[in-house]
């Protein structure tokens, strides 16, 4: 069943509307509602603590929220917690919402390779286990990906041998394997080598080239404005902003995204 | 030395209750492996009714004598449950429940041990559960507790001995009919105790082989 989306947009890739998220009492995302069209970049800019990451967790539904709708193209995926009762009519079928998984795929900031297998067999698992691709099939998939990384030659490696710019490309191959529409990208520089930054950012250009839907949350301004579709700057959980980058990055309206940019070119 | 042509003839004696012991241990190891599991995730469940009865189970395990369990299992299980128990198999039951006891805990700490974060990844990645458990967190668990799982099951197999009180012949059992036999009772329990030895010790070097066999490609510290 599909109902109308009360969206901007009725083309986007993902959409949230509405979306808030407590702990405890200490509100994290406060009324949050975006929209992602098929083939763009949104970049996510903000403080630490601004409720960035904690989206991203969300729209690849490993948290729960409280109130709100997630919407995976025209099928709506989620709504918070407390309206699970009145919105059961129009939530897809849990078959719908488990299929659409497979759509969003995530890269972290720790990388979260599986240290005890190979490279490849990270790359392979779930192409086998979830897509059900035979051994040999997710070997040809997991190769080709690791080459369009750069590191074919790491294949047979344990991760732990592997430097961080490394794995984290491992991570992002792994994430692909699985053919997803939307990729989510979670400050996945942030942990690295200040030298090894570009060789990931440069496989998340060449992603966002090939016309992947992108969500990235990250502080690397020039990679923002140079491949970003849109970017929304989020401050104490809400929204303060959302404009292409150019504006935002030249011309912002708000004055605390103004301060939050002079915070981050004084440093 | 006249004891050592003594001994030949009460080979067939050591042999079976070798055998005993042997089997005591297999069965008790088996089932602290499979209840120990069990009771390990009964324990991690968000829900009291799994969690309570599996902590009961634990601490009452914990907290006795091997021997008074033994015998109680003995007395009891056949009492409580209306069957008939061989003191062969009421001791493995016995060994393989206390053994459950302490396994599960070594295979909670494991499986605690598995950051969520590696959870987070193989749900992201549309991983069932089930093959999260098996194939991610399982296999570093299995790398974090098998030190402790071998060295527990050391003591496993020394632990048979206590099932000798129920009179089955196993090798300590066996060892206390042969010396009231040949009133030898120093070469005869000098004897089991290099039989002990000899089976035990190898279970140590077999552990280590394991961790680098098993571990040691991938754990590389950072």
């Amino acid at each position: 069943m599909t109902v109308d989306r009360p969206s901007s947009s009725q083309s986007a890739k993902v959409a949230v509307r509405s979306l808030d998220k407590s702990y405890g009492s200490l509100a994290v995302l406060r009324d949050i509602s975006l929209d992602v069209e098929p083939r763009d970049v949104l970049v996510l800019i903000g403080p630490s603590g601004s409720g960035k990451s904690t989206l991203l967790r969300m729209i690849a539904r490993l948290e729960p929220f409280d109130r709100g709708e997630l919407w995976i193209g025209n099928q709506l995926v989620a709504v918070g917690q407390h309206q699970e009762q009145e919105a059961a009519g129009s939530l897809a079928a849990p078959d719908v919402r488990h299929a659409l998984r497979k759509e969003v795929g995530m890269v972290f900031q720790q990388f979260n390779l599986f240290p005890h297998l190979t490279v490849l067999r990270n790359v392979t698992l779930a192409p086998e286990r979830v897509r059900k691709l035979s051994r040999e099939e997710a070997e040809e998939l997991a190769m080709t990906l690791l080459a369009s990384v750069g590191l074919s030659d790491k294949a047979h490696e344990y991760p732990a041998r592997l430097s961080g710019g490394q794995q984290q490309r491992v991570a992002i191959a792994r994430a692909l394997a699985m053919g997803p529409e939307v990729m989510l990208f979670d400050e996945v520089t942030s942990a690295l080598d200040p030298e090894l930054v570009g060789e990931v950012l440069a496989v998340m250009r060449k992603l966002a080239d090939e016309g992947m839907t992108m969500i990235v949350v990250t502080h690397e301004m020039h990679f923002a404005q140079d491949v970003a579709d849109k970017v929304i700057f989020m401050d104490e959980g809400r929204v303060v902003e959302i404009g292409d980058p150019d504006q935002l990055f030249h011309q912002p309206r708000q004055p605390r995204t103004r301060a939050f940019l002079r915070r981050l070119l004084a440093r | 030395m006249e004891f050592v042509g003594e001994l030949i003839d009460y080979i067939p004696a050591f042999w079976r209750g070798l055998r005993y012991t042997l089997g005591l241990a297999a069965i008790a190891l088996t089932l602290g492996v499979v209840l120990g599991l069990l009771i390990a995730l009964a324990r991690m469940s968000r829900h009291r009714l799994f969690r309570i009865p599996a902590t009961v189970f634990v601490e009452f395990f914990r907290t006795t004598p091997l021997v008074v369990q033994i015998v109680w299992i003995f007395f009891v299980l056949p009492v409580v449950l209306d069957i008939s128990l061989s003191s062969f198999y009421a001791g493995a039951i016995a060994l393989g429940m206390n053994q459950a006891a302490y396994k599960s805990e070594i295979f909670r700490a494991g499986l605690e041990e598995v950051e969520g974060s590696q959870r987070m990844a193989a749900r992201v990645l549309g991983l069932s559960r089930l093959d999260t458990f098996r194939f991610v967190v399982v296999p570093q668990a299995t790398a974090v507790v098998l030190p402790a799982f071998m060295a527990h099951t050391m003591l496993l197999v020394k632990g048979t001995a206590y099932v000798s009180i129920l009179r089955v012949p196993e090798l300590t059992h066996t060892a206390t009919l042969i010396s009231l036999d040949s009133f030898r009772f120093l070469e005869v329990y000098v004897v089991v105790g290099v039989i002990y030895f000899l089976m035990i010790y190898p279970l140590g070097g077999l552990g280590r082989w394991l961790e680098k066999r098993g571990s040691g490609r991938w754990r590389i510290q950072q």
